[in-house]
């Protein structure tokens, strides 16, 4: 295997004393497209903005390594950190319209990356703003750019964040719920691009996402995320078609879309435990079926290819 | 089966902040029988929301009639509405929105049944907690003590406080994690079940929709552009609308994967819609006509599948 663009090891969060993520570890290849996938609060994005070294306030990394392109990132000074995102780096959020400037055009949000990290020349960077809204599959790139965000819809504001994080070609594309304020149709739009974009440009592509359904459809591999921890991980097709994880196996079991209509939902009881109270043993372990002595001690993820942190997992 | 609800034409405008017209809702007509549920899907904008507060005169639509059990509501009186009222819930998207977070739960499950003078508050609302799935201590708490799904449970109940015959659920499982979500579908359709309850279920996820709802109607730009059985719709989608949104619906893991119809471009301005159908922009299967006469929401019968009603000039000619 190439080396990889991200690498992600024994990664703990912590606010205060509670953990947030607790020793995850990950790869992405160059082209890959790897789902972080998981419900609320089991620290999928904060694993992401750790990644970008954007945590918040009172969060902080407490054991592991991050490298981008072999480089660990606790060793860059703010400097180099500011040159990485947005560089070799690029991201998008859930919500276009509050990562946009509403008072500057379009045009003038893209060019301002390019100047920044490309030293473009101010005409030359608004000529290759309209090239990447082009890229983006937004129809007459030269009038989009004089726009403001509030003139335009979702889709097209999450089309030009996508233009925005790929203004300089970067090695890693972290996309956090790109298309959850999406309606359906232009989800699908704006993930068929972001497959095509990481396909032509051989680019590693993160995505943090609730929705299994988008994981088994676009991503090569997932790594799904309980209380805090990588739980299983593997071959998305796989992963979510043959779930060993009691959890994973749940989660899939419990989709309206797989169940006929109007019959009972399996549904699994109870709730996610909290950050600080998520004990020593496995934390899926109160609301499993499948639960045994052994659950009162924490499984390590393991396997070949396709990893499962539980004693008793789907045959 | 009786009819409970018999919506003709109902039409809301707005003005927007420019001044212009918005075609929130345009002529949308259906029925709904008493305990059936009737889905409501469709994008942003498409006048789903805009419906289910309209047929609760939550708003002043600009046109149309609202039967509700033979009475229509939109011409009722002040107080006589207000009586009405009690037959006809809303539960919304978000709990914690919907619920004042100062009043203890008793309180919030209870004020239905205090405004309208109703004695036996306190027994009420043990039932009603018991009936949701809450643990009967519930209601000495606040409302930001729980969890969304919790508080999702806490609205249903107070929904639910008075017996209503008419639930208008607004996204009601939208904001909540997939594994909290079937706990709640769980329970609207056991609710469904023990009470007759009849339901609009509006919701942007196709998937919920087919699982809940006999029937569903699809919106598009303020009008229903196909309304039908739920299996004939989702098996056998006519408008070329409906069959491009549930091809867009990722497919769970395993399912056989539709042909996915990338629709190209956004929703057309709903201040200024465009000539005959509002979707012949967007769609591969436009004839000159689309651009000019607007297809009515007629009854076909499809080759092979029971009377369905469909706003299309492609299914004119049989």
């Amino acid at each position: 295997m190439t080396a990889p663009v991200l690498q992600v090891e024994g990664l703990t969060l912590e606010a205060g004393r509670a953990a947030l993520v607790e020793e995850v570890s990950f790869a992405i290849a160059p082209g890959e497209m790897l789902a972080l996938v998981g419900e609320s609060g089991c620290g999928k994005s904060v694993t992401a903005l750790a990644i970008m070294r954007l945590l918040a306030p009172g969060i902080s990394r407490t054991a592991g390594r991050i490298c981008i392109e072999g480089t660990d990132i606790a060793t860059l000074d703010a400097e180099a950190m500011r040159r990485l995102r947005g560089n070799r780096v690029g991201m998008i959020f859930q919500e276009p319209m509050t990562s946009l400037n509403p008072v500057f055009t379009v045009g003038e949000q893209i060019a301002e990356v390019l100047r920044i990290h490309r030293d473009l020349s101010a005409r030359a960077a608004l000529a290759r703003a309209a090239e990447l809204l082009d890229l983006v599959g937004l129809p007459t790139p030269e009038r989009q750019l004089a726009r403001y965000p509030h003139q335009m819809s979702g889709g097209q504001r999450q089309r030009v964040m996508i233009a925005i994080a790929l203004a300089c070609e970067p090695r890693l594309l972290i996309a956090d719920e790109p298309t959850t304020a999406l309606d359906v149709t232009v989800q699908a739009q704006i993930l068929a691009l972001i497959d095509r974009l990481r396909r032509q440009r051989d680019m590693a592509c993160l995505l943090i996402t609730h929705d299994l359904s988008v994981v088994a459809e676009y991503c090569d591999r997932a790594a799904v995320m309980y209380a805090g921890r990588i739980v299983e991980a593997g071959p998305a097709g796989e992963v979510f078609s043959r779930p060993r994880h009691r959890y994973t196996h749940a989660l899939v079991r419990t989709m309206p879309a797989r169940n006929p209509p109007g019959e009972v939902l399996p549904a699994i009881t109870g709730q996610v435990p909290p950050p600080g109270a998520r004990g020593d043993g496995c934390s899926f372990a109160p609301r499993c079926d499948g639960r045994l002595t052994e659950c009162a001690s924490r499984p390590a993820l393991a396997g070949a290819s396709h990893d499962v942190a539980c004693w008793n997992p789907v045959a | 089966m009786t009819t409970l609800l018999d919506v003709r034409g109902l039409t809301q405008h707005y003005r927007d902040a420019q001044g212009r017209t918005l075609y929130a809702l345009e002529d949308v007509s259906f029925t709904l029988a008493e305990g059936e549920v009737l889905g409501i899907v469709g994008e942003s904008g498409c006048g789903k929301s805009t419906l289910g507060r309209a047929v609760l005169r939550l708003t002043q639509p600009t046109a149309g009639q609202v039967f509700f059990q033979g009475d229509d509501i939109l011409r009722l009186s002040r107080g006589a509405m207000r009586h009405r009222r009690r037959d006809m819930q809303i539960v919304f998207q978000d709990p914690f929105g919907a619920l004042n977070p100062r009043h203890r739960v008793a309180t919030l499950i209870g004020e239905p049944l205090t405004i309208h003078g109703l004695p036996g508050v306190a027994a009420r609302v043990a039932e009603l907690l018991d009936l949701v799935g809450l643990p009967p201590d519930c209601g000495r708490r606040y409302v930001h003590e729980f969890s969304g799904g919790q508080r999702q449970r806490i609205a249903i109940a107070r929904a639910l406080a008075l017996a209503p015959k008419l639930l208008v659920a607004d996204e009601p499982v939208s904001a909540l994690d997939v594994s909290i979500q079937s706990q709640i579908i769980n329970l609207i359709a056991a609710l469904k079940r023990q009470m007759g309850l009849a339901m609009l279920f509006i919701s942007h996820d196709l998937s919920v929709v087919r699982h809940v709802a006999a029937r569903i109607a699809v919106m598009y730009l303020g009008r229903i552009v196909e309304i039908g059985p739920a299996a004939e719709v989702f098996d056998a989608p006519a408008h070329p609308y409906t069959r491009a949104l549930l091809s867009a619906v990722p497919q769970p893991p395993g399912a056989a994967r539709r042909e996915r119809i990338l629709l190209a471009g956004d929703l057309p301005d709903p201040t200024d819609p465009p000539p005959g159908c509002a979707f012949h922009g967007r769609c591969a299967y436009a004839m000159a006509v689309c651009s000019q006469t607007r297809p009515m929401l007629t009854a076909r019968r499809m080759p092979g599948a029971a009377a369905r009603a469909v706003a299309c000039h492609l299914f004119e000619q049989a």
